[in-house]
């Protein structure tokens, strides 16, 4: 009975964003009232909130006459994972992201004011166009309702690496969250070519709404890193695999356009720089999801293998035609606009650098599927590669997160010498000290432009926040949001600056050693004493696992810890599950590669594991960074939209453009 | 202009010799030897790949054959060889897929050349687009002749170049993988390496278990059931209860008609991991075949089968016609599912 229910939630659901997206565009044209628009975009989000609902009861409730239940579901599956199996698998994971996709287009409704609303008919039938693609995927090519026959008596259960740890449960969220927020700046961005108005009023928009989903994909990616780390077992948390990549290129594209909409702000036309940032991210999204969800690649996360990457490729096709068509026709030709000032310089620096590194990125990870197709020779590119062209890059943006908020909007002044000589002391500290612990070259450049960083921006930060005596005018009302703006930006570039220095020191200093131990045995690893106590069978649930307990002497403290190999649902691939001792310096990651219950004897390997955990915090303290600036994006929407009633020029902008039309 | 030394606060000294730090420290660091054979092994090890895992180094990896391949780079640095002869002696035996870090030569030469390219053209346009604000104070009246123009076919150029460049890898990435994925319409990882690729493999490493279990599977996947016989014994000499090894020489035993061989090769893996779906379905084939009836263990095996296997596994259709035909006497040998047993 759910199936078809399911299946009739979601194509009302479609027909509605349909309707919607017709009734965007006539009222764009003017002969419709934008609220039938609007009316759709709730009807469709009811449709799929069902929808979404029916799956997870159909899922929880072990349905396996669905055939996306019978595929993913298991009796014995604990029931955050049987929940979190929605998104695990590639229909659900649609299904789920269409509602997503709803949810977003309705919130871009209600925090539009009223007279926004109006003006943005088209920015409604882009968002409302993109719900109606995945909800017809969901009830065509990649429909989850299908009735299996006969209706089994129980399922496989989702694959064993992703019920292992409850941060699985999570990371796809989080990602998916962002990836769907991007929409919004990407629908307003349409919006504004097709009416012609990419003024500062749009880039301002599109600004505060990149924000948040820029905050949830920082989540998603250290959600996916931790995972990573704490379940892979091989002791690291990047490994420049091929969906780590692509899901880190949309944060790349989005982090620039962060900052080059600051320059935009200033003056100057940088315009079809934003509307490519702004649409490479979005696209980006896809490729992502394309990548991850068809199995292209082949890599951890590449479990399914689909139908539904032609359509995904094609929305992809049309997004970049759409893109640069509307450019060409409606981008207004004006000169590059007036002065941009040192500061202006330096975010184009790191537009530069971060273009690079995005184009980098994925150039290497689609490299080896141009050569099998073009050359049929097989090549790998892999970590190595990465760090060698994006590590000297990542230098040089930790320079400019060091300097760049001391530089004026103006010419250079000898002032920004003397400002910056707080983070080039603890760098050149930093530096001498990683010297001295012997390392290479690279690691002390590393480290001293990350120390600069750091303790640049540890030094305006705290500038910032600490009310210098006799200037009232930091506290008034209207520079409120101006401050927690540049607040939130410089806590950003804290955690920046701390997650490469953790990064750095975790890839020079880690330290493994593999030792075999019969039961009762003690030995000597990386300095600790490491006794095998006993070996044991123990179950978990929906499988077994073969642990080794071991005891570790380190230094004064002795801690027992538990490594484990399990074997979960109806496979029989052992996934190992590391113990990990974290520690202020070091972490001790132990994991169990092999162990023979009948004789006792365990291999293990031992890792030390330096400033890992300070990646974590360093992760959340860059969102939280881009939450207190998410505050500060909010609020000068509504005045400009109260000011814009009155058509006061606000910005330099502008005029400026005012004035190229005069001179054109 | 002349620095007067004057004028050199106490904060310029601290910056000055915070840099020089700096830069004494990157070249202390630079001139520090690095011979010994750990440190060099380590370099090498992060550059190679591990043939069995999905994309990491045998350095990273807990796989036995990254340990064997770890323990081989030691040697041979030991006995002498020079990093880059490491490196050779695992792309003549693996192919350039065994690199993870590509050569500067060759077609790897884009590699290194397309961030290159980015970098310098990107650094020219930034340079030209500060010196446009630092030179004009007023807005500057560059192509006035025809700014329409020649603005156009710019945007134009760098937008198709844009597009070119991420159609053209989606196109070469998508295309050919879902013309083969869609005929087979099974999933395949389809940038596994290729028999030849794995044999090359196993003669550089005869007692690998994963690369031969690997070799065998494809092996009789592509019907050379003969040859995967053989490595399937051969990983059974190393590993007596490697379940995936077991079940490959049941079902080799089951299609040569032997099912009491293979009744057993199946009992032994349901001992090892009891319920797994393969097991069940082929031990109760074979002994249908030996008893010529469908008898209470056979239709046991079947039920629990039906129940742990995946739902769309198309050999349900073959244990639930077995089950219903028992009444009659079964029905008239049922052959195994073609090919291997799926692997988990």
């Amino acid at each position: 009975m759910i199936g078809p229910l399911g299946l009739v939630a979601t194509v009302f659901a479609a027909a509605c964003a349909i309707f919607g997206v017709y009734a965007g565009v006539r009222a764009w044209q003017g002969t419709w009232p934008v609220a039938m628009a609007i009316r759709a975009a709730w009807l469709s989000l009811a449709g799929l909130v069902a929808a979404n609902g029916l799956m997870v009861v159909a899922l929880v409730a072990h349905d396996f006459s669905i055939r996306f239940v019978a595929e993913v579901g298991s009796r014995a599956t604990p029931l955050l994972y049987t929940v979190a199996s929605l998104w695990g698998a590639l229909e659900g994971s649609i299904l789920f992201w269409a509602g997503l996709q709803a949810g977003v287009t309705v919130l871009f409704i209600r925090r539009l004011a009223e007279r926004e609303r109006e003006r943005s008919p088209i920015a409604l039938a882009v968002l409302l166009g993109l719900t109606a693609f995945f909800a017809l995927i969901v009830a065509g090519p990649g429909n989850p309702w299908l009735p299996v026959s006969p209706v089994p008596l129980d399922g496989p259960g989702p694959n064993p690496l992703l019920q292992n740890h409850p941060l699985m449960a999570f990371h796809p969220p989080l990602l998916y969250l962002g990836f769907v927020g991007l929409s919004v700046p990407f629908a307003l961005t349409v919006d504004g070519l097709v009416r012609g108005r990419l003024d500062s009023a749009w880039l301002r928009l599109a600004r505060a709404w990149t924000l948040g989903p820029w905050v949830l994909l920082t989540l998603g990616l250290m959600a996916g890193a931790w995972w990573s780390y704490a379940v892979l077992g091989w002791g690291g948390y990047w490994g420049w695999d091929p969906v780590e990549n692509v899901a880190l290129l949309p944060w790349l594209t989005a982090t620039a356009f962060l900052h080059s909409a600051m320059i935009g702000r200033r003056g100057g036309a940088l315009a079809a720089w934003n509307v490519s940032l702004i649409a490479a991210s979005f696209g980006l999204t896809l490729f992502a999801t394309l990548v991850t969800r068809s199995g292209l690649l082949d890599s951890v996360h590449a479990f399914t293998r689909s139908a539904i990457g032609p359509l995904f490729v094609s929305l992809l096709g049309a997004v970049i035609v759409g893109t640069v068509g509307l450019l060409l026709v409606r981008l207004p030709h004006q000169s590059p606009g007036g002065r941009i000032g040192v500061r202006g310089g330096a975010f184009l620096l790191n537009n530069l650098l971060l273009a690079a590194i995005t184009a980098t990125v994925l150039f290497g990870t689609v490299f080896p599927l141009l050569t099998e197709a073009l050359a049929n020779t097989r090549v790998s590119v892999g970590a190595p590669y990465f760090e060698r062209i994006v590590g000297p890059m990542a230098v040089g943006l930790l320079v400019l997160v060091g300097i760049g908020p001391a530089l004026p909007w103006g010419n250079w002044s000898s002032e920004v010498r003397r400002a910056i000589v707080p983070g080039a002391v603890v760098g050149g500290v930093i530096a001498v000290l990683v010297t001295v612990l012997g390392s290479g070259p690279p690691a002390v450049a590393g480290a001293a432009a990350g120390g600069f960083a750091l303790g640049q921006s540890i030094w305006f930060l705290v500038g910032r926040i600490v009310p210098r005596a006799g200037s009232a005018a930091g506290r008034s009302r209207a520079a409120r949001p101006a401050r927690s703006r540049a607040i939130g930006g410089l806590l950003s570039h804290v955690g920046v600056a701390a997650l490469a220095l953790a990064v750095l020191a975790s890839a020079t200093g880690k330290r493994e050693q593999v030792v075999t131990l019969t039961t009762g045995a003690t030995a000597e690893v990386l300095g600790h004493r490491v006794t095998l106590l006993r070996t044991e069978n123990q179950p978990v649930p929906n499988g077994t696992a073969i642990v080794a307990n071991l005891r570790l002497n380190l230094g004064s403290t002795t801690a027992d810890v538990h490594p484990a190999l399990n074997v979960l649902g109806a496979s029989t691939q052992a996934i190992a599950t590391p113990a990990i001792l974290p520690g202020l310096v070091d972490d001790v990651y132990v994991t169990l590669l092999d162990l023979d219950l009948a004789t006792g004897v365990a291999t293990v390997r031992l890792g030390i594991h330096p400033f890992v955990s300070w990646i974590w915090p360093s992760g959340a303290i860059i969102a939280l960074g881009g939450g207190v600036a998410f505050g500060g994006a909010r609020t000068p929407r509504r005045s400009a939209v109260a000011r814009s009633r009155s058509n006061e020029p606000l910005w330099v902008h502008e005029l400026h453009a005012v004035r190229n039309q005069i001179d054109g | 202009m002349r620095i007067s030394w004057k004028r050199l606060q106490r904060a310029d000294l601290l910056f000055l010799v915070a840099l020089a730090a700096v830069l004494v420290s990157v070249a202390v660091a630079a001139r520090a030897p690095r011979v010994g054979i750990g440190d060099r092994a380590q370099v090498i090890e992060a550059q190679l790949r591990c043939p069995t895992c999905q994309g990491l180094s045998i350095a990273d990896s807990p796989a036995t054959s990254a340990t064997q391949m770890r323990a081989l780079v030691r040697e041979q640095l030991a006995a002498g060889a020079s990093d880059d002869a490491v490196r050779a002696f695992f792309v003549a035996r693996y192919g350039r897929w065994i690199l993870l870090d590509p050569p500067v030569a060759g077609l790897d030469l884009f590699l290194w050349l397309v961030p290159l390219a980015i970098v310098i053209l990107g650094s020219l346009v930034v340079v030209r687009r500060a010196m446009a604000g630092r030179s004009a104070t007023s807005p500057p009246d560059s192509g006035r002749g025809s700014p329409g123009r020649a603005g156009r076919l710019g945007t134009a150029l760098v937008y198709g170049g844009m597009a070119l460049a991420l159609v053209v890898p989606i196109g070469a990435a998508v295309l050919p993988r879902l013309a083969g994925a869609e005929v087979s319409g099974q999933q395949v990882l389809t940038s596994a390496p290729s028999i030849a690729e794995l044999e090359a493999f196993v003669a550089a490493e005869p007692a690998n278990v994963e690369v031969l279990i690997a070799l065998a599977t494809r092996l009789l996947e592509s019907g050379r059931v003969g040859e995967a016989a053989a490595r399937f014994q051969a990983v059974l000499a190393v590993e007596p209860n490697n379940v995936t090894a077991l079940l490959g020489v049941g079902s080799i035993l089951l299609g040569a008609d032997q099912p009491v061989a293979a009744s057993a090769a199946f009992d032994r893996v349901l001992k090892l991991v009891a319920d797994q779906p393969d097991a069940l379905l082929y031990r109760a084939i074979a002994r249908l075949r030996i008893e010529g009836r469908a008898g209470d263990l056979v239709q046991r095996d079947l039920r629990r089968f039906l129940e742990v296997a995946l739902p769309n596994d198309p050999r349900r259709a073959t244990a639930s016609a077995i089950l219903s035909g028992s009444s009659e006497g079964g029905p008239s040998s049922p052959t195994p599912a073609s090919g291997a047993p799926k692997r988990p």
